[in-house]
């Protein structure tokens, strides 16, 4: 078993319109530290390439659904990073937004706590940038 | 905005075992806190039953998909369903779950509390049912 980690941040902005922010790999960029997305079919049907801040990244995502998942899977060179599973779920008139991380087998303890703080600024700063 | 608290908790169960256990609604009385000899499946799809804290309720489920959402609404016959959130993941060989649970207009935090650890139970049950499976 990896370790998981499941974090939750609240939005107030409707599910479906932080939905089709995230849904959109172009806007990764607006609010994480990865820059320049293109889109890597070589890769996968919805594979995206940005540069990160150690160098290029390939991050698969799920496809869009009706469900508000939105999974992905960072990889650099031939190693999986990261991979997370992500829900958009409606409260009231706003958002939960539950992020799980899964540590992965080479990721050690102590980067994936700090991996965790990362991601938790990230998502409050995506917070700001929907509540803006 | 309501307020909302997530259980997660990891299953030492394969995932597509435990979303297959999950997804069907006559396992449900299996492990949440419904009266199995009550619980009945309903023309319309739904299914309902007597629970321990609420009368007679309503329990609608998410179609079978692919992300493992296991979203389920229980409720009074006649009134808005009010869903909540779940979802399994998977984790090596073994199951992560999500579950989001809303403080409802008129719930104390108290009763807020105590609905959670509720409701923890009922998932420590179904951890222990699904992991005595795998023995």
């Amino acid at each position: 078993m990896l370790k998981a980690r499941t974090v939750t941040v609240e939005i107030a902005r409707p599910p479906e319109d932080v939905y089709r922010f995230l849904v959109d790999p172009a806007n990764l960029a607006g609010w994480t530290l990865v820059q320049n997305g293109r889109p890597e079919p070589s890769a996968g049907p919805n594979s995206w390439a940005y540069d990160g801040p150690r160098g290029t990244v390939l991050v698969h995502f799920t496809a869009p659904n009706p469900f508000l998942v939105l999974d992905y899977r960072i990889q650099s060179g031939p190693q999986t990073i990261h991979a997370a599973h992500v829900r958009v779920i409606r409260n009231g008139a706003g958002t939960v937004l539950t992020h799980t991380s899964v540590q992965q087998p080479l990721v050690s303890d102590t980067m994936f706590a700090s991996e965790e703080e990362w991601m938790m600024s990230d998502l409050l700063v995506l917070k700001t940038l929907m509540e803006g | 905005m309501r307020r909302s608290h997530t259980i997660s908790l990891f299953i030492d169960y394969p995932y597509p075992a435990a979303y297959r256990f999950l997804a069907e609604p006559r396992n449900y009385g299996a492990w949440a806190a419904v009266d199995r000899s009550s619980y009945r499946p309903l023309d319309n799809g739904d299914w309902e039953g007597m629970t321990a804290i609420g009368g007679l309720r309503h329990f609608r489920f998410t179609p079978v998909n692919d992300f493992g959402v296991l979203d389920h609404a229980v409720f009074v016959p006649g009134e808005t369903p009010l869903w909540t959130p779940m979802r399994v993941m998977p984790n090596e060989e073994g199951t992560e779950l999500a579950f989001t649970f809303y403080q409802r207009p008129g719930v104390s935090d108290e009763e807020f509390a105590s609905a959670i650890e509720w409701i923890t139970t009922d998932f420590l049950t179904l951890k222990a049912l699904l992991e005595a499976g795998r023995r």
